[in-house]
């Protein structure tokens, strides 16, 4: 049931007519509802902490060379510069006893970030500031004088990564890369 | 105009040009300036929805300094002993900052120079200049005297005129190289020149840390702070050779067959100027030669200017022109402006005492 659920809301992406938004503004139904805000009832535990977390990682791919071999090495960091290629992190963990379902997890990217690896399957992406999610060859922007063009890697403002399950216990990971613009 | 409120003048160009520059883009989200991340969850429990969790991780983007000095165009033509000879540079500020930028030009030490040639000569009395509106075409009426770059934007690209005499002892083709350094100083201060920026040592630290990401220029490493040019002059002068000539025209006895140089003989001088090939046209060409004690200048004859040479041979022609100084008993004559590889004659007669 869990898993159908997911496949569904993919089928809805497949089928979704092409999503028309302006930077600020989006004419079009959104690809995929994530699941609503509004709790309807808590799973947490007698001792009232919720289970479920979310943490967010960032890390900065640095070249380091030595011996004059260079390697690619991730590091945490707070500090970034422009050009720093990083990868961003959203660890899903689940330290109850129940499974988690339909996990849609979203993260903004700021102006100030470009992604780098979407390939159309680890993740959806938003060009209306999240108000909808979809592939990127599916949706559309509109200007000022209402032309509309195809969205652009750099219009993306927002991902989501669809999670179906967290089991009792587990930790899901999620990660996009991006340069700093 | 002083220096001090040139130096004012100049920071509002800067100020005026840095309005209307482009996205902070190219050189990089802003130094400083705070990236959220925030990723939010929402998802569900035996199909019930949950609460919402999310978590923020936010990161802080340090000064990515780098900047670009060119020397733009070709090689300065100047001649020998000119004043205030210009050469025209850009320094873009790729960084992600404002940033001052230090000016030190110097004479190149001798090797190749940027434009082809040797640098052989050095300059002298450097200054530095920038144009109202930032404009790329320097106009000694209008031109500003700053010593650094005041307040300059990220991806701002300034248009800087150094300024040199030429020593008058400088020859045709002869080549000066210099070097131009721009050093990245802390901005953020308007009309005050900020500390030179050095670079972050060691781990991150709380603060912004700055990371020089400047690349090698002509006489600085990469990644220093720096980034240096070279740019030069090259003599253009007129290669001048003078010769006199003289020839007897007739005696009193011999007439015009075979004339001594006896008393009473006619006599004509013939000064030949010459600019060598490839000299610069020489202008302004006086010529000025005393008569012989032992002769007397014809006044009869005259003085004819400009003629030519043929076989190292002075022919009669040339225009009337000069004039003799009876007291000085000195000729003079201004010839026509002369191309290099090209000769011109000044002639006139005297009698022999």
């Amino acid at each position: 049931m869990k898993k159908t659920y997911f496949m569904a809301a993919l089928g809805i992406l497949a089928f979704a007519t092409p999503l028309i938004a302006k930077p600020v503004k989006a004419v079009a139904k959104p690809a995929v509802k994530p699941a609503a805000a509004a709790p309807v009832a808590a799973a947490a535990p007698a001792n009232g902490v919720n289970p479920f977390s979310v943490t967010i990682e960032f890390k900065v791919d640095k070249l380091v060379v030595e011996k004059g071999v260079s390697q690619h090495v991730l590091v945490s960091s707070s500090k970034v510069l422009p050009g720093d290629h990083v990868i961003v992190y959203a660890h899903i963990a689940n330290a109850g006893s129940v499974a988690g379902e339909n996990f849609a997890a979203s993260y903004p990217v700021s102006s100030s970030m470009l992604l780098e690896d979407y390939d159309g399957v680890k993740y959806l992406v938003s060009v209306d500031g999240g108000k909808s999610f979809g592939k990127l060859e599916k949706l559309m922007l509109a200007d000022a004088a209402g032309v509309k063009r195809p969205a652009q890697i750099g219009d993306v403002n927002a991902v989501q990564w669809l999670v179906p399950l967290v089991p009792a216990g587990g930790k899901i990971t999620v990660q996009c890369k991006a340069l700093i613009r | 105009m002083k220096l001090a409120s040139k130096l004012l003048g100049a920071a509002s160009l800067v100020a005026l040009f840095t309005m209307g520059s482009g996205s902070a883009f190219a050189a990089g989200t802003t130094s400083g300036s705070t990236i959220a991340n925030t990723v939010t969850i929402n998802f569900q429990v035996a199909g019930v929805n949950q609460t919402a969790q999310s978590a923020t991780n936010n990161v802080t983007v340090d000064r990515k300094v780098n900047l670009t000095v060119a020397n733009v165009g070709a090689t300065t033509s100047v001649s020998p002993g000119q004043t205030a000879a210009v050469t025209s540079w850009t320094i873009t500020n790729s960084s992600n900052d404002v940033l001052d930028i230090g000016l030190a030009a110097v004479n190149q030490a001798g090797g190749t120079a940027q434009h082809g040639g040797t640098d052989v000569f050095d300059v002298s009395n450097i200054k530095y200049y920038v144009m109202p509106g930032n404009s790329a075409v320097y106009s000694a009426a209008t031109a500003v005297q700053v010593t650094y770059l005041d307040e300059v934007a990220a991806d701002a690209v300034m248009n800087v005129f150094v300024v040199a005499d030429i020593p008058a002892g400088a020859t045709n083709t002869q080549v000066s190289g210099i070097v131009l350094t721009g050093t990245a100083q802390a901005g953020g201060t308007a009309s005050t020149q900020g500390a030179v920026l050095t670079a972050t040592v060691g781990a991150n630290t709380a603060g912004v840390d700055t990371v020089f990401a400047d690349a090698a220029g002509s006489t600085d490493s990469a990644n220093d702070g720096k980034h240096s040019a070279k740019g030069d002059y090259t003599t253009s002068a007129a290669v001048l050779t003078v010769s006199k000539l003289s020839t007897l025209i007739s005696d009193p006895v011999n007439g015009t067959t075979n004339p001594k140089a006896i008393p009473g003989a006619v006599m004509e001088y013939c000064i030949v100027v010459a600019n060598g090939a490839g000299g610069a046209t020489a202008t302004s060409l006086g010529v000025s030669d005393p008569v012989p004690g032992t002769t007397t200048y014809s006044g009869a004859y005259g003085i004819f200017l400009n003629g030519t040479v043929t076989s190292g041979v002075c022919n009669a022609d040339g225009t009337a022109g000069g004039s003799y100084n009876a007291g000085t008993t000195t000729v003079s004559g201004t010839l026509a402006n002369l191309a290099g590889g090209s000769t011109s004659t000044l002639r006139f007669r005297v009698t022999i005492n």
